[in-house]
């Protein structure tokens, strides 16, 4: 273990700031691409099935944004959704969570990585903003936490089930 | 023997009692007989020695019969013995003992301060005694005791993640310089409130 273990222990459910944040998106940024390219290569392989050609399969011009802001939020919604957390966010030891604590259901999931993806000059806001929120957490209640596993984080136990969850 | 006594001692310890009288008594007789007259059996007096020690001459005159006196008593009593306890009720003599209260005399202490207990242990079958511990139930007991779950966390966390977790708490790090210096630039006086806020408080 680090020496700096016992601060790191300290700060769990702290909110966290923008560089770890930073960073976090950053390593999903890289995940989407790749995942990208894999699926792109996927596809090829399929229609190489039937062309008898192997090639990649790009997207046209105009598609190609699209299917790329697509893939981001369904990648982020999924990751916030289940349990607050993307690749990006796992390497970091950070979570979304809900004001409190709690998980984010599938919904306001979706929302935020929509909103993420729309407007993603709001996550400079971290920077200036008092309690390290984003305009995205303002506007949707949410946090981002240092949460590196330790104890009972809900990303240890069981989920309920989203619909079953109290919005406090 | 008084007769306040007779009471208490059962009837067989009397009879032994007085047979042993009356036999030491008979065999004190014989021995004085064998007293008064000097027997050849002894050592042999010197004829020709003309008596010019009076006390060797008593020594050697009492002697012999001494001699045989005792060997008589001796022979006498070794034969009594058998004989008187086969006489004896032992059982009844034992009944009557509280062995409670003689062992609540015994010092206990002073017993076990003289036993040697690296000679006890080696008396002790260490192979049998681990078998007769079950391994199996105390390793459970001691499971439940152990927090697995973090036992192994911890365990597992090590496993080339000292890198994950160096970078994270230099993330950490960075975080708070970044927070500070945004804060010195916008000359903000109380540091960010980075816990979340408990249910129910305002925002």
């Amino acid at each position: 273990m680090s020496d700096e273990e016992p601060t790191a222990r300290a700060l769990q459910g702290r909110r966290a700031g923008i560089a770890s944040r930073a960073i976090a998106a950053a390593v999903d940024l890289l995940v989407v691409v790749v995942i990208g390219y894999l699926l792109m290569a996927v596809a090829g392989a399929v229609r190489g099935l039937f062309s008898g050609r192997l090639d990649v399969l790009v997207p046209p011009a105009g598609a190609r944004g699209a299917l790329a802001a697509l893939l981001l939020i369904a990648y982020l919604a999924l990751g916030w959704g289940l349990n607050g957390r993307t690749v990006g966010k796992v390497v970091l030891g950070l979570r979304a969570v809900g004001h409190d604590g709690e998980d984010l259901s599938p919904a306001r999931g979706l929302a935020r990585a929509i909103l993420y993806v729309v407007f993603p000059i709001g996550f400079a806001w971290i920077l200036v903003s008092r309690r390290n929120a984003s305009l995205q957490d303002l506007v949707l209640d949410t946090a981002v936490v240092y949460d590196w596993g330790y104890g009972t984080s809900s990303a240890a136990g069981p989920h309920p089930p989203a619909g079953a969850r109290l919005r406090r | 023997m008084a007769d306040a006594r007779d009471q208490t001692i059962p009837p067989a310890v009397l009879e032994a009692g007085r047979w042993m009288d009356e036999a030491l008594t008979s065999s004190l007789a014989r021995v004085l007989d064998a007293l008064r007259e000097p027997s050849g059996e002894g050592a042999p007096k010197p004829a020709r020695r003309p008596h010019r020690d009076p006390a060797a001459t008593a020594r050697r005159a009492v002697g012999a019969p001494a001699r045989a006196a005792a060997d008589t008593l001796t022979a006498v009593v070794a034969e009594l013995i058998p004989r008187a306890l086969d006489r004896i009720d032992l059982d009844a003599v034992l009944s009557r003992i509280d062995v409670n209260a003689l062992v609540a005399r015994v010092d206990i202490d002073r017993l076990l301060d003289s036993m040697d207990p690296n000679r006890l242990l080696e008396r002790v079958d260490v192979d049998e005694l681990v078998r007769r511990v079950d391994a199996a139930a105390l390793a459970r007991e001691a499971m439940e005791g152990i927090d697995m779950g973090e036992v192994i966390r911890e365990s597992t966390s090590t496993l080339g993640s000292d890198t994950v977790e160096a970078g994270r708490v230099q993330a950490m790090v960075a975080d708070e310089a970044v927070a500070r210096v945004v804060d010195r630039v916008l000359r903000r006086r109380r540091r960010r409130e980075t816990a979340l806020s408990r249910p129910g408080a305002p925002r």
